[in-house]
Formats: C-alpha cells, structure tokens, sequence
C-alpha cells in the first residue's frame, strides 16, 4: 500500500475516524488499534513478513524487560544485536556476501561456488531494525528504561507512517509522547493536511517525471550523449530528493493528524555548502542514527585528526551498505566518507578556505558540493559499476548521439530549474511554517499544490526509491 | 481536526478549485479549447472531421460511411468517394478509429441533422463489433461533437451506463483531461503537430487511406495451440504489443492455455435484446428519416472470432436484420465468409485490421454491391 495510491487514503480515512472514536474511551484500545493497522499496512507487502517484523519486536521487548533486571545485561545486549543484525543479514546481505565471495574465489582461480539463497528483502528492514537496536542501545547506555507495556514498544517499531522508509525515531522521543497526553491543536491539523500534499506533489509531480526521463538514460546509458547523461545525473539527483523527502512529508503529516510528532528528516539538502551540512540536511535521522550509534561507538572525533577521519569513513561506508547489498551503494558511502575525512582534514589543517561573506565564494562552495555529490550520486543509481563507467564515460568524453527531442528539452530546462524551485523552497520552508501560515498563504499553496496533482501527476507512478532500503 | 475541517483553511481550497473546474468546464464547452486538440487522437480526429465537412459544405453530401477502425482503416475511401463521384454523389469517410454503436449512433443522428442532401449511409461494422460491449471512457472523445445527439435509451447494453455515470463521462473536463494534461507536458510538440495537421487539404482528410503491406502469414494463428506459440515468439522477441492485436494477447494468458484444454466458446451476451433493440432503433430511424441504410458485414479473423467474438453474435445480428430484410431502402452487404478462413492471413496486418490486400478486396466488394444498386 503506497503513500501515493487512493487505496491508502481510504485506509489513512478510516484509520483517522477510528483512532479519534477510540481515543475519546480508551487511549489503550486507540493504541492497540493502531498497532493492528499498522500490521494490516505492512501486510499489504506481504503478511508473511509480519512474523519476521513481530519476531524483531518480540525479542527486543523482552530482552530490553531482561536487561534491566539482570546483574549481567550485556549479554542482553549482545543477543538483541546478534538477533537484529543476523536477521538484517540473512535477509539483505547474505547472497551479497556470497556472490562477492564467489567472485573473489574466481579471481583466485579455484572452481568452488558458494550457493545463494532465495529470500526476497522484506520492505523497511533496515528502517525498523536500526529503530530497534536504538532502544537496546539506549537501554544500555541507560538513557532509556525498558518498555513494560509491549503495545508501546510494537507501536513503538511498527507504526505505520515511519514503517516502511523512516524517519527513524529515537524510542525516548516517541514514549514521550506516549507519556504525555497528547493533543490535537489546530495547527497540527494544518501543518499535517499541508504536508501531505507537499509530499504527494514532491513525488507525484517532480519525482515521478523526473524518474521518466532519468531511468531510460541510466538503465541504459551507452544509447545517450554526454549531454543527456549529465543533466540524467542532476535529475537523478532532484528525482531521490522529492522521492525520499515526499515520501517523509507524508509520513510526518500522517503522523501529525495522528497526535504524534516525527523529526524532521531533511532541511533543502542542495543548498549546502559542505559535505558536512550536506549531511546535517540529508535523511537527517539516519545521520543522527550513525553518529550517535556508529560514530561515536567508533570513537568519534576525540583520538584526534585523523582518526575523526577514519571514523568518518568508516561510518559512511557503512551507511553506504545499509541502503542496499551491493557494491554501488559501498563505492557511494565511500565517497561521502571520503569527502567528509578531506573536509574534516581542510578544516584542521586550513589547506584551502573560501570566505563564506562572498556571494561567489558561496557559488562556488554550492557548486563543488553539489557536484561532488552529484557524481557520488552516479554510482548509487547506475544498475553496476560497469554502468557507472559508462555514464562518466560519456559525461567526460562528451559523447553524442544527434538531436534531441523536444521532450528532452523540456525535461532537461525543469533541471535545470530545480536548483532554484529547492532555493525558493528554502525560503518558504514548508515544513517549518506549515502550521502558522496566514489563511491567505495557506489557501494559495493549497490550490497551487492542487492544481500541480491535477495537471502535472504522472500517468505511471511508481513506488518510492527508499522502500528498496 | 474538526476544528480544522471547519475552517476556511480546509475549505477555501476546495471552493477555489471547484470554481476554477467550473469555469474551465464552461470554456472548454464554449470550444475555446478545440483548436489545441492533439489532432492525432480520437477527439482530434472528431474535430478534424467536423472541421473538413464544414470546410467541404455539409449540404453537399449524400452519403457517408460510418464504422470502427476495421472500416475507417480497411476502406480505400478515396477510390469509393471518386466512383460515386461520377455518378453524382459525394460519399465521405464519417468512420472513426475506435468508435463503438455510442459512437455511430450519434455520428448518424447529427449528420441526419446536419447535412440537408444525406440520401443514405453505409455502416460498416463485424459481427464482433455489433455485439460488443463499450465503455463510455473511450467513446465521448470520439462523440464530443455529436454529443447532442447521443441517445442514452439505446446504449443499455453498455455495462457502466448508470446515470451517474453518464453525468461524469458528460464533462468537457473528464473528456478534455488527458488530452490537457498531454498538452501541458509537451506545448512544442503539440504545436508542431497542430501545424502539421493543419496544412492538411479537406480532400485528404475524407481520403484517410492507411496503407499497410504487412500480413500474418509467417505466424500459424489456426488454431488456439499455434496461438499460443505465436504469442510465445511474439513474448520472446517483445514485439507483441506493435501492431498486433487482442487475439495474441490473450493467447499469452492463462485463460488461452485453459481454452486449449476445455475448448469451451467464448461465453454469449445475455441481454440480447438491448443489444437488438438499439441497433434496430437507429435502423429504424434512419429509414423513417427516407434515407437509406447499407449494412456492410465485414470478415472478422477466424482466430479474433475464436477468443474475442461472443458465441452468440451471428444470431443477434440475424435477428437485427431479419426486420429489415424487405425494406426498399435498407440493403446488407455481407461479406461475412468472403475471406476463406485458410486465406485470412493474406488479407490482415494484425487479426483485427485489414492490410493492402484486404483494403483492395473490401473496397471492390462495396463498390460492386453500389453499382449494382444504383441501376
């Protein structure tokens, strides 16, 4: 059940109704209907995967009850990480690892194959058990005490909004809420209804047609000219950001009309001016994630320079592997890592500095960062690295193919307009202000946001980039 | 949220919205958006038509053919409109791709209405087609021009045709959607289409002529199993959406493999008699309107009959002619068994449309039969 379909509107209607009839007598039962919905939601994918889910939140519950108990809790600990990480690697990376190795046995040159598996990935696993191993995590740390009432802790993992591609939500944040009364202002309402249809444009309108002229050059670049692929590289890049950042607006509306509030999760990422701010602005809880879980159980930045740039790296290849089993997705966390350690490095030793008061400085701080994740962005959408190879092959070589189509021109003129609409959209931070914004304001974007569904919706919508992960 | 629902902020959009439908439901009724139509489309088509009769002079003609794709495409019309030409009448192309009894039901009642000289028309249709079901979907892009004359009595046939249905498929908006939305995503190339079609001369737009050499014979489509196959190297090579039609698709399917086993006919149209009666009631009209009704049974491919066809066609088409057999001005052209089924590969570029040999075969047959009648 996608954000983007009417089935899913129906449900959120009903869901709403229900929730606001049971709260009235029982916030328990308002609970425990959420819980279930939320099961009905996922089981959309596959019901068989709810016992896979459920055996993540059963384990966690009572091992989080256990660990408190105990005169020796860390081995509750170690369980729960063997338990989630083990289920994440079965079911993401066991066959990556295995053709990986494979393939390094071949190039050694013995005849021995390691034989694969056949699972197919459960949709949100690494969304849901990064929110697990958080509360383990927090409990150990003891900045958490364990939940005693398992609908909080199964609300806690599977609740609808953030199942399936985040925001990942910190335990303490969401049991607070469930603490404390919640309470459905005015301007909850508001701002939900509001980004909501932020998100449904996001997707519907700027990702989905970005995605028809972006994934013909990408599933097939040598028929392209370095012209073509360049702006697919740019467009690829907008098409993930209204994908992924539509896709966490309705999540976070949804959850507002619900009583619940979810962090932010990105802040215009393009208009950054280092790799740095680029990451406090991109799928923000996921970075918060690695940093408070990875980087700083890495060490962080107290060993100093150069370890702080270790650890940088290391936790952005990581990261990279988390999105997906392949070795795009490491070559992409790698150069984030990369960049991250020579900026880190350039902050320290002050081998180039730009003056941030000048417009052009500014220019061509954006213009670097932007390019440098632009071409990160290459490897994490090309279909292989052959592929990836391809696409710089014809970016650097400027190949070309002939004419271009109209369409083409259409389509690469609106990319090269986004870097503006996400400037001007910075400006107006939506997120932000969605819930004061004057009648006058609010109506006007409304209709805008309206109209756009109407006359720009592309015709083939597809799922979102981030329920792969 | 009750609070918000309330107020004006949830439900000021929805009014400006609706105003904005409302007003661009009135101009495109006003037809201020006509001469923007994609002209390659069914409602383009619709207009491109109206446009060249007016151009041509409504009160000039005395015939007209009217039909689905299988005529519109299967007719050499240019051939048919210079042999009656000499003998004094203008017969023009009023057939359309896609256009379904909606459709020439309404095409035949406002040219009844329109054109002051009709003396008579030629409806070419199928068996298959006499007894199909049609949405309304497809059907008012095609009708729009003729849309005050639509009869909603006859189309009881039509599964969806519930009134609030017909209120819905009414709209400008609903018909017009695509067709803006289509214009909106690409302004250059409509513009360039618009041009193109634009310079086109009246005479070649009666004289639509869709040449087409290919033919079905390298596929062995005799039986349900070689169907079946066919599709299979159609799957495998990715060419079964071009050009070929329904009967190789759903040989892809499994209901093509389970016919194979049980062989069951494809299942007859319950309720015959709407079917009938309408078909009889637009007869009817024509002929009390003193114009002549020609009825122009067309070969349907025996692998289109096989899968497609209702069991029962032939017989609702009997009894539709069966009241009209003795009238002087009604007249059947039944080239029904005029391709032998182990000849039909010759005469069809898919297993719905006719190809060159078809077209020339088709049109000598109606020609004859006209020549015939006029002494």
């Amino acid at each position: 059940m996608l954000f983007n379909s009417i089935s899913f509107f129906v449900f959120l209607s009903v869901v709403l109704v229900c929730s606001a009839i049971l709260r009235k007598y029982s916030r328990k039962a308002e609970l425990w209907f959420l819980v279930v919905a939320s099961a009905y939601f996922y089981g959309q994918w596959s019901w068989k995967y709810l016992l896979l889910i459920y055996t993540t939140i059963c384990v966690d519950y009572i091992l989080g009850l256990r660990y408190y108990k105990s005169d020796n809790p860390h081995k509750y600990l170690y369980i729960s990480l063997c338990v989630n990480l083990g289920i994440l690697g079965v079911f993401k990376y066991f066959n990556f690892f295995v053709s990986s190795t494979n393939e390094l046995i071949n190039i050694v040159g013995f005849d021995y194959h390691l034989s694969t598996i056949e699972v197919l990935l459960p949709v949100g696993i690494s969304f849901y058990t990064f929110q697990s191993l958080s509360y383990m995590i927090d409990i150990h740390r003891h900045e958490l005490k364990p939940r005693k009432k398992f609908v909080d802790y199964a609300l806690f993992v599977s609740f609808f909004p953030q199942l399936v591609a985040g925001p990942i939500v910190r335990a303490s944040e969401f049991f607070k809420q469930l603490d404390e009364k919640r309470h459905f202002s005015f301007d909850m309402a508001q701002s939900g209804v509001m980004l909501i249809m932020v998100g449904l444009v996001k997707k519907v309108v700027f990702a989905d047609n970005l995605a028809l002229f972006v994934d013909p050059v990408f599933n097939n670049p040598e028929s392209y000219s370095g012209l073509m692929t360049l702006m697919a590289v740019y467009g690829f890049a907008f098409q993930i950001y209204f994908d992924f950042s539509g896709y966490t607006d309705i999540a976070i509306g949804v959850a507002k009309l619900l009583g619940f509030t979810f962090p932010r999760n990105f802040m215009h990422p393009y208009i950054s001016l280092s790799i740095k701010d680029f990451w406090r602005r991109w799928h923000m809880t996921l970075s918060r994630w690695l940093r408070d879980y990875l980087y700083i159980s890495l060490g962080g930045n107290r060993k100093g320079t150069l370890m702080t740039a270790r650890n940088l790296f290391l936790t952005m290849f990581l990261g990279g592997l988390w999105h997906g089993a392949s070795w795009n997705f490491a070559i992409w966390g790698v150069l984030h890592g990369v960049y991250l350690s020579i900026e880190r490095l350039n902050s320290h030793y002050g081998l180039i500095r730009l003056n941030d008061e000048n417009y052009l400085s500014k220019f061509i701080k954006w213009f670097w960062v932007f390019h440098l994740v632009c071409f990160a962005w290459i490897f994490f959408r090309a279909v292989d690295f052959n592929d990836s190879t391809i696409v710089l092959k014809n970016i650097i070589f400027w190949v070309d193919h002939g004419s271009l189509k109209s369409s083409a021109m259409l389509y690469m003129a609106f990319i090269l307009f986004c870097p503006v609409l996400h400037w001007m959209s910075s400006r107006l931070d939506i997120s932000k202000n969605a819930g004061n914004m004057g009648t006058v304001q609010y109506v006007s974007i409304q209709v805008v946001l309206i109209l756009l569904l109407m006359l720009f919706s592309s015709q083939q919508s597809d799922s979102f980039i981030y329920f792969q992960f | 949220m009750i609070k918000f629902l309330k107020h004006k902020k949830f439900w000021l959009p929805l009014i400006i919205i609706t105003i904005i439908l409302v007003t661009v439901e009135l101009l495109l009724r006003l037809n201020l958006y006509n001469g923007f139509v994609k002209p390659d489309s069914y409602l383009g088509n619709s207009f491109e038509r109206v446009k060249a009769l007016n151009n041509f002079g409504k009160d000039k003609i005395q015939w007209i053919t009217v039909g689905d794709s299988r005529v519109d495409w299967g007719i050499d019309h240019k051939k048919l409109r210079h042999i009656r030409k000499e003998n004094g009448i203008n017969h023009l192309r009023m057939s359309f791709r896609g256009a379904s009894f909606m459709a020439i039901q309404a095409t035949i009642d406002w040219s009844i209405e329109n054109m002051d000289s009709l003396e008579g028309v030629l409806v070419g249709v199928s068996e298959d087609k006499i007894s199909h079901r049609h949405s309304y979907n497809e059907l008012y892009n095609i009708a729009w021009p003729f849309k005050n004359y639509l009869n909603f009595h006859d189309y009881n046939s039509i599964l969806i045709d519930k009134k609030q249905w017909r209120f819905y498929y009414s709209l400008a908006l609903v018909t017009f959607y695509k067709d803006i939305k289509n214009f909106i995503s690409n302004p250059v190339d409509r513009y360039m289409e618009i041009k193109k079609f634009g310079s086109k001369e009246t005479a070649k737009v009666f004289d639509y002529k869709r040449a087409n050499s290919s033919n079905l014979c390298s596929f062995r489509l005799d039986s349900i199993e070689s169907c079946i196959k066919t599709a299979e190297i159609f799957k495998k090579s990715g060419q079964e959406q071009a050009g070929f039609r329904l009967p190789v698709k759903l040989c892809s399917t499994y209901l093509a493999k389970r016919r194979s086993k049980t062989n069951s006919p494809v299942a007859p149209v319950i309720d015959k008699k709407s079917i009938v009666d309408a078909w009889q009631h637009l007869i009817e009209h024509v002929l009390n309107s003193g114009k002549k009704f020609y009825l122009l049974l067309l070969p349907d491919h025996e692998m289109y009959n096989y899968m497609i066809k209702p069991s029962n066609s032939a017989e609702i088409t009997e009894q539709i002619i069966l009241k009209f057999q003795d009238h002087p001005n009604f007249l059947l052209i039944d080239l029904r068994n005029l391709i032998k089924p182990n000849q039909h590969c010759k005469f069809y570029s898919d297993t719905l449309h006719f190809n060159n040999k078809g077209i020339d075969l088709i049109t000598k047959e109606t020609i004859r039969f006209f020549n015939q009648n006029t002494q």
